[in-house]
């Protein structure tokens, strides 16, 4: 517990928007001197992206809610497919107004949003350093966008050699 | 410039007429060839022109939110790539040409764990990948019928200022030579026969 303590209290504190205060490894370098080997395990396995509901605990609810969240982008594309208006029930409405950036960083907050409230109540348990490390996780992912760099991938895309063919 | 060689035969003189006559029948087909190439030519630059234009726009169209391109979650080029350009022969201003018809994609399906975003992206690139397969392929036409032009234009140069004049100088040059050689006749048969005259006077 105390080195719990300590490690929540050694964070730097996050924001959304923010440009990420630490690299994901010194978080997990940090981590990994101040916690037991089963939280430290637990943690480097968990992964935003891959989060499933097998997880325990608050972050079972977590998983749950992103389950849902993943039946709603399974909607907007099913609606798009049959040229249709989405019926979302998770996600807020106004995503569906904006374009894919904006609503890529609106499916962040509003992840950010569901962390935060597990993370309200909590006081030096390791539901806390595991919010903290999703959260850094969308920090790092948000930091990621770049449009120079788009621009550079969308160009490396589809500017490759292509062979031609004769259609048979 | 090459001396003329001529022989001064009436066959000859026969066959420079042809010459002449098939050069005239052909010249104004080529010109015609060379115009019509050029005008097909100017067409598909402006076909090139037209398809950078919808390449920008849809740039443009894409600026805001193109950043998303880089999510590090994401290595978009692993969900679509362009396998091949289907082409269709056409003859274009009497040239076979291949024309563009569609790009063969690979699109890796998407998941449940793929963001939305990238559904946006994959639509980006086909659009992109198809147009600039479009201008690939039409630049390729206009090499193909620029070398075709080259050529044509050579004919029309060698039936100009070759075969065209070449045989209308023969054709003179034999006439000259034929009629020269008619007068020297007749006045040659006109002094035998004066000589003859004065002979039986004697």
């Amino acid at each position: 517990m105390p080195n719990l303590v300590y490690l929540i209290s050694s964070l730097p504190s996050l924001a959304f928007g923010q440009s990420p205060p630490i690299t994901l490894d010194s978080f997990h370098s940090e981590a990994e001197e101040q916690l037991s080997s089963a939280d430290y395990k637990k943690l480097s396995e968990l992964d935003l992206k891959y989060i499933s509901e097998a997880e325990t605990g608050k972050l079972k609810s977590f998983a749950e809610v992103i389950k849902e969240l993943k039946a709603d982008v399974l909607e907007i594309r099913n609606a798009k497919i049959n040229e249709r208006s989405p019926a979302v029930s998770t996600l807020p409405k106004t995503v569906l107004e904006q374009n894919a950036l904006e609503r890529e960083k609106s499916i962040m907050k509003w992840q950010w949003e569901q962390l935060t409230n597990i993370d309200s109540g909590e006081m030096f348990s390791i539901t806390q350093i595991c919010v903290y490390k999703l959260k850094l996780q969308i920090l790092h992912r948000l930091n990621s966008f770049s449009a120079e760099k788009g621009l550079e991938i969308l160009e490396s895309v589809v500017n490759p050699t292509i062979k031609m063919e004769e259609e048979e | 410039m090459a001396v003329l060689k001529i022989k001064y035969t009436k066959t000859e003189r026969a066959r420079q007429k042809k010459i002449l006559k098939v050069s005239l029948r052909m010249l104004p087909l080529f010109e015609a060839m060379e115009k019509s190439l050029m005008v097909t030519i100017n067409t598909i630059a402006e076909n090139i022109e037209r398809i950078k234009e919808a390449i920008e726009q849809n740039k443009k169209e894409a600026a805001p939110w193109i950043a998303v391109i880089s999510d590090s979650w994401v290595d978009i080029s692993s969900y679509i790539s362009a396998n091949k350009i289907i082409t269709k022969p056409v003859d274009v201003a009497g040239v076979r040409v291949q024309q563009f018809e569609k790009v063969d994609f690979d699109v890796t399906p998407i998941t449940d764990e793929t963001p939305l975003w990238v559904d946006n992206a994959i639509e980006l690139m086909q659009d992109q990948l198809q147009l600039l397969a479009e201008i690939k392929c039409l630049e390729i036409q206009i090499e193909i019928l620029e070398e075709e032009l080259l050529e044509v234009r050579a004919r029309i140069k060698l039936f100009e200022n070759r075969r065209i004049p070449n045989a209308k100088t023969a054709i003179r040059k034999i006439g000259q030579k034929l009629q020269d050689d008619e007068r020297l006749m007749i006045a040659t048969a006109k002094v035998v026969k004066t000589k003859k005259a004065e002979e039986v006077k004697i």
